[in-house]
């Protein structure tokens, strides 16, 4: 048992929310001195392994062994005395006090008193490099400065294990390739095991001894980062798999498109705060075709669709929506102009029937001309839900869910409809089905804007699409000539997968 | 066993009134997170404009004093709590307490502090001879007429569109707007429904007490409240739930204390209250909407 002393292990952990299973039988080692990446798509569990880790979420199955001992109930302060460290996706500083109070602060609560707290912050801080930085109020500080005093908050109590959530989540492309000296500078001086998680791929594929891949609760693969990056696996996890429906894959263009834009974006900025989310991104929709934009996690894909909606402000830009500028018109005014999002995570409510939900989609046909989508006809295109018209919506499945948010969205008759990762937390048949619908209506001449993570789908469905990273467009084109283009990768990933670089 | 009927009626009076209270404040609070502790300076508006439209006929009284009611309810969502939507939960709390404060020192600016006695319909004191129990009139009127605003409540929310986008924008309010749902309207309807409960509570809770003064409504406030924490915030079953259940434990107290105990009823009232919510701090009723994420 001398392998185990000194290791943090998770033994065949899983963990269920409400019926869907966020980890399964998941095993992990990390030891001291070592870094190691936990990637996967959105929704694949790695923030819920870090929080099994820490004593924030208990599994239902398996076992967490620090050093050898059973921690699997431990509370996250007493796993935090134990010496593991971690850091959130949100920093949540405390606004008030200054740098080298929050850090104290975290030392205080990992139990060492106010002097020594205080020593150890001094010495922190100018291990980090931010020695002039600690009497500047946490408000003060730019995103990056934050999210690394962060970090060093999760030093303060000492960690044998320190555990990093998304590091360089909103950092700029320099910031973010500065991270892998300043982990590593981590490793050196403080010995301690690091499991990163994080979606930056160079970031990850230049800092970490091993990789761990997660995709809907499962490993489906690990090794060193050059094993990881040949992995067709991995890619297929990332890209979504080649889809098995042979109607996609020889998709004719869209039937009627009419050569004046619907819906055109230009040069839009958003950022919020510091971070910059969206830096001059121009895409256009033309009337009956079907567009998608692409891009990893934190692309600036949802932020692309809260702007045209009008959820987020814009700083720069404009939104031009059928001849008509769109400023500073309430969501519920685009609405009524004929543009309908079904949003991230379908955000039915849950707790009225599908036939009330169906009926808050139509509110915007009691004030217009009826023509268009009535519920009758729209339940055409989705027969499921006409079995369950009575039952509560929160009692559907995540398909069915998805099919109801997409036929709420139709009911307000649009001109252009939005969809937002309409894929994501779904089985790979069931998305057939759905992109089966969202193909039907592009054909009966619907307008479509489709946001995904899952790319091979997203191609498969479209007639152009955009690839966008870190908030730029980095590439554009017909979406049966961008599957093959050799730029592709580069644009989606930051780097070039080796397998897909030789071939 | 007369005594038993008594007492099952007098819990479901006296619950029924915390019910409306509750519901008030419960439907306030589901659709813009405000606790409305105005919301008892609407009975007490209430009380007033029948004082003073007394010597009109009966009816137009009633409807006059329905609509006045909704209209300061409108008007103080309108200059106080439309300004704040942004706002945190805190600060939509404290606006509440100036507007409560506020209408209580106008009301004594313009009628005085005094309570004044009232009675809008003497008839409600009389006692009526049902199946040889004498029961008094104002106990089977407020029992009629609690059940009929309930009903027509459920009726408002569960069959009308603005009822169903009350729900959905108490939900979600994000996803109404992408519906193409007018939240200003949607909240002006509630505080419209709340301003017609509160008329109910103020016919019921003035013909109990027999008097008006500027300060009437904080009692009711302050119990609805505890009635819409216990059924659970957020949810409207739950705030009728909990409204009957502290109307029941208070008639209950009522009946089990020994008598030089019953001036102290109150303690008793809100001591059972703090058990039950240490064992249910969601209250009866949990709300999915409420849970946070970390």
């Amino acid at each position: 048992m001398s392998t185990g002393e000194r290791l943090l292990e998770v033994k065949g952990v899983s963990v269920q929310f409400e019926g869907l299973t966020a980890l399964r039988a998941v095993d992990l080692s990390l030891a001291p001195g070592e870094i190691v990446g936990l990637i996967g798509p959105n929704g694949a569990g790695k923030t819920t392994l870090v929080n099994v880790l820490s004593g924030f979420q208990n599994p239902a199955e398996g076992k967490v062994l620090l050093g050898g001992v059973d921690v699997t109930r431990w509370t996250p302060f007493q796993l935090c005395r134990a010496g593991i460290g971690r850091t959130f996706q949100a920093v949540r500083l405390f606004a008030n006090f200054t740098v080298e109070q929050n850090i104290e602060l975290a030392g205080v609560g990992a139990g060492l008193s106010r002097h020594k707290a205080r020593e150890q912050t001094r010495d922190l801080l100018a291990r980090l490099d931010m020695g002039d930085k600690s009497e500047a109020m946490a408000t003060a500080l730019s995103y990056g400065e934050e999210r690394w005093v962060g970090v060093a908050r999760a030093l303060a109590g000492n960690p044998k294990f320190l555990l990093l959530d998304e590091p360089a989540a909103g950092l700029n492309p320099a910031e973010a390739a500065s991270l892998i000296d300043r982990i590593s500078a981590i490793r050196r001086d403080f010995g301690c095991g690091i499991l990163i998680i994080e979606h930056n791929m160079p970031l990850i594929m230049g800092l970490c001894d091993r990789i761990q891949v997660l995709a809907q609760g499962q490993t489906i693969a690990r090794g060193t980062p050059s094993e990881i990056r040949s992995d067709q696996s991995v890619r297929q996890a990332y890209l979504g798999s080649e889809s098995r429906s042979p109607a996609f894959r020889a998709r004719p263009p869209s039937p009627s498109v009419s050569p004046a834009p619907l819906l055109s974006v230009s040069e839009l900025h958003v950022a919020f705060g510091a971070v910059r989310a969206l830096r001059g991104v121009s895409i256009e929709v033309r009337r009956g075709e079907f567009v998608s934009v692409i891009g990893p996690n934190g692309a600036g894909k949802s932020t692309l669709m809260n702007a045209i909606l009008g959820l987020v402000r814009a700083q720069q830009g404009c939104i031009q929506f059928a001849g008509q500028l769109l400023d500073r018109q309430a969501v519920e005014a685009r609405v009524e102009a004929g543009l309908a999002l079904v949003p991230e995570g379908r955000r039915i409510f849950g707790a009225l029937t599908v036939a009330e939900n169906l009926e808050i989609g139509a509110t915007t046909r009691h004030r217009r001309d009826k023509t268009g989508f009535d519920i009758g006809h729209v339940l055409d295109y989705f027969p499921i839900l006409r079995e369950r018209l009575r039952s509560p919506a929160g009692k559907l499945s995540g398909g069915e869910q998805q099919q109801l948010a997409i036929a709420r969205a139709l009911l307000s008759s649009p001109q252009l409809l939005l969809l937002d990762e309409p894929s994501l937390g779904l089985a790979p048949l069931i998305i057939d089905q759905v992109y089966e619908i969202l193909a039907r209506l592009n054909r009966d001449g619907s307008s479509v804007l489709l946001i995904e993570q899952n790319a091979t789908r997203a191609l498969a469905a479209s007639d152009r699409t955009y690839v966008l990273r870190n908030g730029v467009i980095e590439l554009a084109g017909r979406s049966t000539e961008l599957i093959d283009d050799p730029r592709f990768d580069h644009a989606y990933f930051g780097f070039v997968p080796e397998k897909a670089a030789a071939l | 066993m007369s005594e038993a009927l008594q007492y099952l009626l007098d819990a479901i009076n006296v619950g029924g009134l915390y019910a409306l209270m509750a519901l008030g404040i419960g439907l306030i609070f589901g659709i813009m997170r405000l606790i409305n502790f105005a919301h008892g300076e609407l009975v007490m508006a209430g009380a007033y404009a029948m004082w003073l439209l007394i010597d009109l006929p009966g009816p137009l009284v009633i409807i006059f004093a329905i609509a006045a009611v909704m209209l300061l309810a409108l008007a103080v969502e309108r200059a106080a709590f439309r300004p704040l939507r942004e706002a945190t939960p805190a600060t939509l709390l404290v606006a509440s307490f100036a507007v409560s404060y506020f209408l209580q020192n106008l009301t004594v600016m313009l009628f005085g502090a005094r309570p004044k006695p009232f009675a809008f319909a003497a008839q409600l004191a009389d006692n009526l001879l049902i199946g040889g129990f004498r029961v008094p009139a104002l106990q089977i009127v407020s029992l009629v007429l609690i059940i009929a605003a309930l009903l027509i409540l459920i009726l408002l929310l569960k069959r009308t569109a603005i009822g169903v986008q009350l729900r959905a924008a108490a939900q979600d309010p994000t996803a109404a707007r992408l519906s193409g749902v007018r939240v200003n309207r949607v909240i002006g309807f509630a505080f419209a429904v709340s301003g017609a409960l509160a008329w109910i509570v103020s016919l019921i809770y003035a013909a109990q007490i027999g008097q008006l003064s500027p300060n009437m409504g904080v009692r009711p406030v302050v119990i609805g409240f505890v009635a819409t924490i216990l059924g659970g915030l957020g949810s409207l079953s739950g705030a009728a739930l909990g409204g009957f259940v502290v109307g029941a434990i208070a008639v209950g107290l009522e009946a089990v204390l020994a008598s030089d105990l019953r001036p102290f009823k109150e303690a008793f009232l809100f001591g059972l209250v703090l058990f039950v919510l240490l064992l249910r701090p969601q209250g009866i009723v949990a709300t999915a909407a409420l849970r946070e994420r970390v």
